[in-house]
């Protein structure tokens, strides 16, 4: 993918990821604010919004896609000294891998809850639970189903 | 709640939610869009005798309405979404209990006011 | 406010908090007293509130409203679960609820009476009642500070 660099926004390969970083970085967006994911289905998208400390109305984001599953990600931290823990929740959340340093789980203790906010990973307590709107079908209803929800699909 | 604790709350505040069973055509679409599931809506359709001998059809009558108070986050999209304003809220904040289950208001518990209630 | 030190680092289970960190205020005698509150009615009931989450800051309201005065209580019959109970929490939720054996147990909004909005989340309790007896529930999400008020009064009576 080739790099598109606008005013507000950049869209790089992941092997871009720090050298957009650090531009931002040196062209005065000195702060990160949030790095996190987003689950478009066939990739899951990175962004990281940048920000100025002295000038906080200015902001960029800097965006790549990673893969879903087996996902890698640089590390931003020798940029960002603050990114460590949205890269450690990005990871947890979208079961992304991040390229080095320490990286531990922040908020999933569990190992089986990693990646809990892919798209795929539906709600077990949702499937379990009868839609209430399901009982009132009838013979002159439109059917409908619930959003998020695919009963009789499971997360095994 | 006393009187002088009540009148501490903003005019304004989601208190609990009541339904006028008059109103209610169980259409199913608060059922359908509260985010958090907690309303459950128990309806049969009844033949409707139609004079003019046009194809049969059918009606929904409602038979109990629950909200489970339990789970519901008062956002309101159940009073807003309603085509026929059946749902609405009431001042009314104060109504704990010992039990879980007595937190699920049916239809009797969810009668609106009178007009000299809240 | 109890438990501030919760939201410092989640990392930490309860094994690791040390003592001087818990409401339990060892420093004043005779014997352990917890940093809790009373009914401004004069009624009498002592209540500790555990602050999970966004519903305690209607029990912080009912103190600016004066419904609740700060006290040290040496053995509160109340203990207030205000806010969602995570998986991560639920050792340090129910060291607290071991260490006041004679308090009623009162569910503070929809995530302390079912999980809430939350029901649905891997992550989550779905309700104090998953992990000991509740006596009171109350709902709202949050209730109003005078809905507590109201309750732990109720529950209180003999």
């Amino acid at each position: 993918m080739t790099a598109h660099i606008g005013r507000d926004e950049a869209l790089v390969a992941t092997d871009q990821w720090l050298r957009a970083l650090r531009q931002f970085h040196d062209d005065g967006l000195d702060m990160l604010d949030f790095l996190t994911g987003v689950d478009r289905g066939e990739h899951i998208e990175i962004v990281a919004r940048l920000t100025s400390s002295s000038q906080p109305s200015t902001s960029c984001f800097a965006r790549t896609t990673v893969p879903v599953g087996g996902g890698v990600l640089p590390c931003a931290c020798d940029i960002y000294p603050g990114a460590a823990w949205h890269e450690r929740e990005t990871s947890e959340m979208f079961a992304i891998t991040i390229a080095s340093g320490e990286h531990p789980p922040l908020l999933l203790h569990d190992q089986g809850q990693r990646g809990a906010l892919l798209k795929a990973r539906l709600l077990q307590r949702r499937n379990e639970r009868p839609w209430p709107a399901d009982a009132g079908q009838g013979s002159n209803r439109r059917t409908s189903r619930p959003l998020g929800v695919a009963p009789g699909v499971t997360n095994e | 709640m006393s009187e002088h604790h009540h009148q501490l709350i903003a005019g304004n505040s989601h208190g609990v939610i009541a339904l006028d069973p008059a109103a209610c055509t169980s259409c199913l679409i608060c059922v359908r869009e509260c985010p958090t599931w907690c309303i459950e809506l128990d309806c049969h359709e009844e033949p409707v005798a139609e004079a003019s001998g046009r194809r049969p059809k059918v009606s929904n009558v409602l038979d109990d309405f629950r909200i489970d108070f339990g789970l519901c986050m008062y956002c309101g999209i159940c009073i807003e979404v309603c085509p026929f304003d059946a749902l609405s809220w009431r001042q009314q904040f104060d109504y704990p209990s010992d039990q879980r289950q007595a937190l699920v208001h049916d239809v009797l518990r969810l009668k609106p006011p009178a007009d000299n209630q809240r | 406010m109890a438990f501030p030190h919760i939201w410092r680092d989640l990392r930490l289970t309860a094994s690791q908090y040390p003592d001087s960190m818990t409401p339990l205020d060892r420093s004043t005698g005779p014997g352990p007293r917890w940093a809790g509150y009373r009914l401004a009615d004069g009624v009498g009931i002592g209540l500790v509130n555990l602050e999970l989450a966004c519903c305690s800051l209607e029990v912080a309201s009912a103190i600016t409203l004066g419904l609740l005065v700060p006290s040290h209580e040496p053995s509160p019959s109340v203990l207030v679960i205000s806010g969602t109970i995570t998986g991560a929490l639920v050792p340090t939720v129910s060291e607290v609820i071991a260490a006041l054996p004679d308090a009623k147990v009162l569910a503070f909004g929809a995530c302390a009476c079912s999980g809430g909005p939350y029901w649905d989340a891997p992550t989550v309790i779905p309700g104090v009642n998953q992990l000991t007896t509740v006596s009171m529930y109350v709902p709202g999400c949050p209730p109003r500070p005078q809905a507590l008020v109201s309750a732990i009064s109720e529950l209180a009576r003999p």
